[in-house]
């Protein structure tokens, strides 16, 4: 399962959706009011346990984290980091 | 029946005389704060046990709160209702805790605009443990058994997140809030005017001690000790309610308060060497302030625009950026970052871009 795929299947499951397919890699997960500011907070949790990385109060901004791809691409960019650190 | 009995429950009813309705052989000790121009409605056999603090049902126009049969409702705790509360037969409501269906102010923009209302039902045979808080939108089915201290979110599509709406009400509600009332200008309003000349008048006497800008505000009673040095900014208000605010400053300490900031009831605010608090500032309902810990005196630092929501705790030595807000029942151990959320014990902080819809975002 690519990064993508594992991100969604979190918000999924945990979250009330009405329509899963309509879920895509740059859905606004704010703006469509599908993840609250709590939820949030569960995201970047998951994100932490599951990829090893810790998300610094500055770095959770709609840039790094508002849809799915944006995550993903944080996620990489902060394991990438951290191995090469 | 027994004369007693008949006598007990008759001075019950006197105290619930503002209440809609009330059942069968009612209960209750101590003092209650019935308030708002709503219809609270009680079932049979409602004990309120407000005998160490205050209870408070507040209905707010238009609005009504309804309590079941065999409901247990303990001291210090508050029930809101803007729109509609509904508390199931036979639940257990515990010391201070707090149900509300609005949250007053919107995350960002002008925080005076109350958002809309998200109706909040308690199922039957709940039993909410002490100070905990549920907030607007919830639904906890029956049988729910919510733990001491714990926060229960509604849905996220639920009037959290939601930006104000206009619903035709907002200027008479506005009206009838008592932070906004203390912050807004009378017109043609007598009553409304003497009530704030009093409140004026009671906030030169309370605060004669400290550094004081004009026009504060103090609409109930607040505990002030000043052993050190307060200051307080003009129009600054502390809004009054069922529990006293207190502003404590000890020998050699410094407790500062910009202009235009406003204290809701039982918000307790102590400096032991520092604390400073912005201007418009907001302290919700028991909110907890103090710089001394068991490592020593450790400054807080609450700069402009923050909103800190009830029950939240900010521990010694954090600071808080500009507008950011701090969500009920939450315990601030770390610095919050400006323009953030912090919500949970211990709280996480979320850039507020994240919390809030696009359409209701300022910037």
């Amino acid at each position: 399962m690519t990064l993508q795929q594992r991100v969604k299947q979190f918000i999924l499951d945990n979250f009330y959706l009405s329509d899963g397919a309509s879920l895509g890699d740059d859905t606004s997960l704010i703006a469509e009011g599908l993840v609250d500011s709590t939820g949030m907070l569960e995201v970047i949790g998951f994100l932490e346990s599951e990829y090893g990385i810790a998300v610094r109060d500055d770095e959770t901004t709609p840039e790094n984290l508002e849809t799915i791809g944006r995550i993903a691409r944080f996620v990489e960019r902060k394991t990438r980091d951290a191995a090469a650190s | 029946m027994n004369v007693l009995a008949t006598t007990s429950s008759l001075r019950s009813r006197l105290r619930l005389w503002r209440c809609a309705e009330v059942g069968d052989s009612p209960a209750v000790t101590g003092r209650i704060w019935i308030r708002g121009g709503g219809r609270i409605r009680l079932g049979d056999r409602v004990r309120i046990d407000a005998g160490a603090a205050p209870v408070e049902l507040h209905a707010g126009p238009g609005a009504e709160i309804v309590i079941g049969d065999d409901v247990h409702i303990s001291g210090g705790t508050s029930v809101e209702a803007q729109e509609s509360v509904t508390i199931g037969d036979r639940c257990r409501i515990e010391a201070f805790s707090k149900i509300l269906d609005n949250h007053f102010h919107p995350l960002q923009g002008d925080r005076r605009v109350k958002p809309p209302s998200a109706p909040v039902v308690v199922g039957a045979d709940t039993s909410v443990g002490s100070r905990a808080i549920i907030l607007p939108g919830a639904r906890l089915p029956p049988g729910t058994v919510v733990r001491p201290g714990v926060v229960v979110r509604g849905p996220a599509s639920a009037a959290a997140n939601r930006p104000a709406e206009d619903d035709g009400l907002s200027s008479e509600r506005r009206a009838t809030s008592p932070i906004l009332r203390a912050l807004e200008v009378v017109r043609g309003d007598p009553i409304g005017a003497t009530r704030q000349a009093l409140a004026i008048l009671r906030a030169r006497f309370l605060f004669r001690g400290c550094e004081r800008g004009a026009r504060l505000y103090a609409g109930g009673r607040v505990r002030v000790v000043n052993h050190g040095r307060i200051l307080i900014g003009e129009r600054s208000a502390f809004v009054g309610g069922m529990i006293p605010t207190e502003l404590i400053c000890h020998r050699g300490a410094t407790l500062e308060v910009g202009e235009r900031s406003v204290f809701n009831y039982g918000a307790s605010v102590e400096a032991y060497g520092s604390v400073r608090i912005g201007r418009r500032c907001m302290l919700g309902s028991s909110v907890r302030i103090s710089d001394l810990s068991p490592q020593g005196i450790a400054p807080v630092v609450i700069l402009d625009d923050v909103w800190i929501a009830h029950g939240a705790t900010v521990e010694p030595g954090v600071t808080i950026g500009e507008g950011s807000v701090v969500s009920a029942g939450s315990v601030v151990r770390r610095d919050v970052p400006p323009r953030s959320l912090a919500a949970g014990n211990p709280a996480r902080c979320l850039s507020l871009g994240l919390a809030v819809p696009r359409a209701a975002r300022t910037d």
